[in-house]
């Protein structure tokens, strides 16, 4: 399956993900820059934060009480955001486009 | 001017952050990543979860994929030791005799096992957990429903025993203190952990002090002073960290348990800069000296020196923060809790959820949430933002911890 990671800047980069991933993985397995996942994907830090693209945010579902009062520490927040480490591909998955926001980038 | 690059010593989560950092910022020069480990840096949290439950591999705790390093035009060196540091001269030498130069040196060199000197420590079985290769030898060594003594009731040790109880194991941990993770937790927390252990299984004995390791080749038992003995199939020493700082030491930087770092992570050295387990810093928002242990404090100054390197703005400083996984208890604790605060309760313990804070006057300044996340987040915010508060307003459940109800202005 695919998924595209929208740069803050604009620039779209599509890769390769397994079914069973979280979203998180897929962008650290494929060295995309913006997705920092400091605590390893364990739904701790909120260094995985994306904004789901609005045709999506169906699939990809609301988020959990833990993540919820995670992303509630971003200034960021917006009413898509997600962490990618608790997006898990399902097949349904295929052809995700999460956008990056730009405080995660370096 | 040439710019002979920046050299970081240890590839740790501290070190592997200022590479990417450099590496996504644009940094023109040469970065190399200089490791001890035979492994690409990796996240070390899962190695008492995780990875001794066998439900995570190797692959999935790198920081990045290997190839990472070498597509960013990172120089990854693993599997080497830097021998000394010539500061005037910029450069490091390493175990084989190279010698490589830099403009800025990085130190990341992180914290080791705290030894624990009495007889038997070189036995067969006995192990401690940091790297993979501990964690893996450990996972070897345990038979199925074997004993497992554990000594020191900290995050490690008390994670590893959720772990081990889990898979059948009989698990004993031993304290010398009078509670567990007497270090860091307060006195209600350090109840509550050891009544969940104990509920699952886990022999808990505190107030012990351990003086030998028994057996021949391998370990049979642990005997304390008292001259009361465990037997063990395995033991795990698990009693803090060390700061790694002889590398520096060596070099004339400064170091006091730490090695001693400014604001903006800089050692005594200009051209030095340190992150993670291995240093100690004033703390900016809490205005006190820490040597900190922990994923945050290990990014967060490697950010800074990122900053610092590229002459971008510095990140801005963020209250402590640190979580322990065991069962199905988080634990999240933010700032530092001291025992000349105030603690109160905020939620009733046998509900599984409550949060303990931690007062000066009427601020708060730390606290310790179990299972309650959105205490942990909110909670955060107004350590940093030390405003006053209505200490029954902050105990009050139905009443978010932020924002607090403005106090009434008094005479």
């Amino acid at each position: 399956m695919q998924i595209t990671f929208l740069s803050f800047d604009g620039t779209s980069y599509t890769v390769d993900a397994d079914e069973g991933m979280t979203a998180m993985e897929a962008a650290i397995n494929n060295g995309i820059d913006g997705i920092e996942g400091d605590c390893g994907g364990n739904c701790n830090c909120a260094t995985c934060h994306v904004f789901v693209d609005p045709k999506w945010s169906q699939q990809v579902g609301e988020a959990s009480p833990m993540e919820e009062a995670l992303l509630a520490s971003r200034s960021d927040l917006a009413e898509n955001s997600r962490l990618a480490c608790q997006i898990n591909l399902v097949p349904e998955l295929d052809g995700l486009v999460l956008q990056m926001p730009e405080s995660q980038f370096i | 001017m040439s710019d002979a690059g920046v050299v970081i010593v240890g590839a740790g989560l501290a070190g592997a952050t200022v590479a990417t950092g450099l590496a996504q910022a644009g940094y023109s020069g040469t970065i190399t990543l200089i490791g001890e480990e035979a492994y690409a840096p990796y996240q070390r949290p899962p190695l008492s979860k995780g990875v001794i439950n066998g439900e995570i591999g190797v692959d999935a705790l790198l920081v990045k994929p290997e190839s990472y390093y070498a597509q960013k035009q990172i120089q990854l060196i693993k599997g080497c030791r830097v021998q000394s540091i010539q500061a005037e001269e910029c450069r490091v030498r390493l175990d084989d005799g190279e010698q490589l130069s830099y403009s800025s040196l990085v130190l990341s060199t992180g914290s080791r096992p705290r030894d624990l000197p009495i007889k038997g420590v070189g036995l067969k079985h006995v192990f401690s957990l940091r790297g993979i290769d501990d964690a893996q030898a450990i996972k070897d060594a345990l038979p199925e429903k074997g004993r497992l003594v554990i000594i020191g009731a900290g995050y490690v040790g008390l994670e590893l025993a959720a772990s081990c109880v889990k898979q059948g194991l009989d698990v004993t941990v031993l304290e010398r203190a009078s509670r567990v993770m007497e270090r860091s937790a307060s006195p209600q927390v350090s109840e509550y952990y050891q009544s969940m252990h104990e509920a699952a299984g886990v022999k808990v004995v505190c107030n012990v002090n351990v003086s030998a390791l028994q057996g021949e080749h391998q370990v049979m038992a642990v005997e304390a002073e008292d001259g009361l003995t465990w037997p063990a199939d395995v033991v795990v020493i698990g009693i803090g960290a060390v700061a790694n700082t002889e590398l520096a030491q060596k070099a004339g930087l400064k170091c006091d348990d730490g090695i001693v770092i400014d604001d903006q992570c800089r050692s005594s050295h200009a051209n030095i800069f340190a992150a993670g387990d291995c240093t100690r810093q004033i703390h900016a928002l809490l205005q006190t000296s820490l040597r900190l242990e922990s994923v945050q404090n290990a990014t967060a100054q490697a950010r800074m020196i990122v900053a610092q390197i590229m002459n971008k703005p510095a990140p801005r400083s963020e209250v402590p923060w640190f979580w322990s996984d065991q069962f199905d208890i988080r634990l999240q604790i933010a700032g530092i809790v001291r025992p000349d605060y105030t603690s109160m309760l905020r939620g009733d313990p046998s509900s599984g959820s409550f949060s303990v804070l931690h007062m000066m006057g009427d601020r708060l300044q730390a606290l310790e949430a179990i299972n309650s996340p959105m205490d942990f987040t909110l909670g955060k915010r107004l350590i940093g933002e030390q405003i006053p508060v209505n200490t029954d307003s902050i105990i009050d459940e139905s009443i978010p911890l932020y924002p607090q109800p403005v106090m009434p202005k008094s005479g």
